[in-house]
């Protein structure tokens, strides 16, 4: 078979095309969704630290992390009926299992749930700290998601304690609805 | 050389094999979203996919979630390795110094 160079590039372009496709789309396709969710989960959660008694937050934050949860069960169930991988997303699923086991023994021990915005923030450190893992194993834009909303939260907390949840509602909310927005957008 | 393969190199079927390897190597892609993915038709897809099987380029397999059958593709080693060589064949064309 003859093939001229224009051919052999054209082939090439789009090899590398509906690679990139594929990878976006299909690879990493529930990253972006996830990132959506918990950006408005936290949003509502930290202003409701920030506006309402620690009662009423903690009922806020209970309700939005259990709709948080289900959604993100139900985007990992999609994207996983299109991409089989079935030992790697056994590794996942035990990975966020045992970070919910190791978060809740150390807020036990640290008696962290005695202040509601010291628990806020160390739930919100430690989804971080997962996401940093997820980056680094899975896809690198979750963990500088995970670094600079780390940094933001301690920096906040110990610069401005007063207005740390409403920092934490429009910054840290923020970059993950809008990273995961921009993310989701620049794939289409 | 690198060796250049004319199963592959037919257009759809150099489609399905892209977007194939571009996955890691244990997953396995279901049959409606590569569809999709490449807007083809169902039959068209499927003549393409079953040349590639013939060949031992893809492996598909037949599975159930939930009550509903769904098909699962995925390259199989001989298909990476047939893959990176065809485009290396494609790279050495356009660069025939390198």
């Amino acid at each position: 078979m003859n093939i001229t160079q224009d051919e052999a590039k054209l082939s090439l372009e789009t090899v590398e095309r509906i690679q990139r496709q594929a990878r976006r789309s299909v690879a990493h396709g529930g990253g972006p969704w996830h990132m959506m969710v918990w950006g408005v989960v936290w949003f509502v959660g930290f202003l409701a630290n920030h506006f309402l008694a620690p009662a009423q937050a903690g009922m806020v934050w209970s309700v939005m992390a259990g709709i948080g949860t289900i959604i993100s069960f139900v985007v990992g169930w999609w994207y996983g009926k299109q991409l089989r991988r079935p030992m790697h997303d056994a590794r996942i699923g035990l990975f966020w299992l045992a970070w919910f086991v190791n978060s809740s023994v150390i807020i036990y021990l640290t008696k962290v749930y005695q202040d509601s915005t010291a628990m806020s923030l160390t739930i919100a450190v430690l989804a971080m700290f997962g996401y940093v893992v997820m980056g680094l194993w899975l896809w690198p834009p979750l963990a500088w998601v995970g670094i600079s909303v780390t940094i933001l939260a301690t920096l906040s907390y110990a610069l401005m304690p007063e207005y740390v949840n409403l920092v934490m509602a429009l910054l840290g909310g923020g970059t993950l609805f809008f990273s995961g927005l921009y993310i989701y957008r620049s794939w289409r | 050389m690198p060796a250049f393969d004319s199963l592959i190199h037919q257009p759809v079927r150099l489609q399905i094999m892209a977007a194939l390897t571009a996955l890691p190597d244990d997953a396995q892609l279901e049959f409606v979203t590569l569809r999709k993915m490449l807007d083809l038709t169902d039959g068209n897809l499927s003549v393409h996919l079953r040349k590639l099987e013939d060949a031992g380029y893809v492996q598909v397999e037949k599975a159930f979630v939930g009550r509903k059958p769904r098909t699962y593709i995925a390259a199989t080693p001989a298909g990476r390795k047939a893959f990176a060589e065809h485009v290396q064949a494609l790279q050495a064309i356009i660069n025939p110094s390198s």
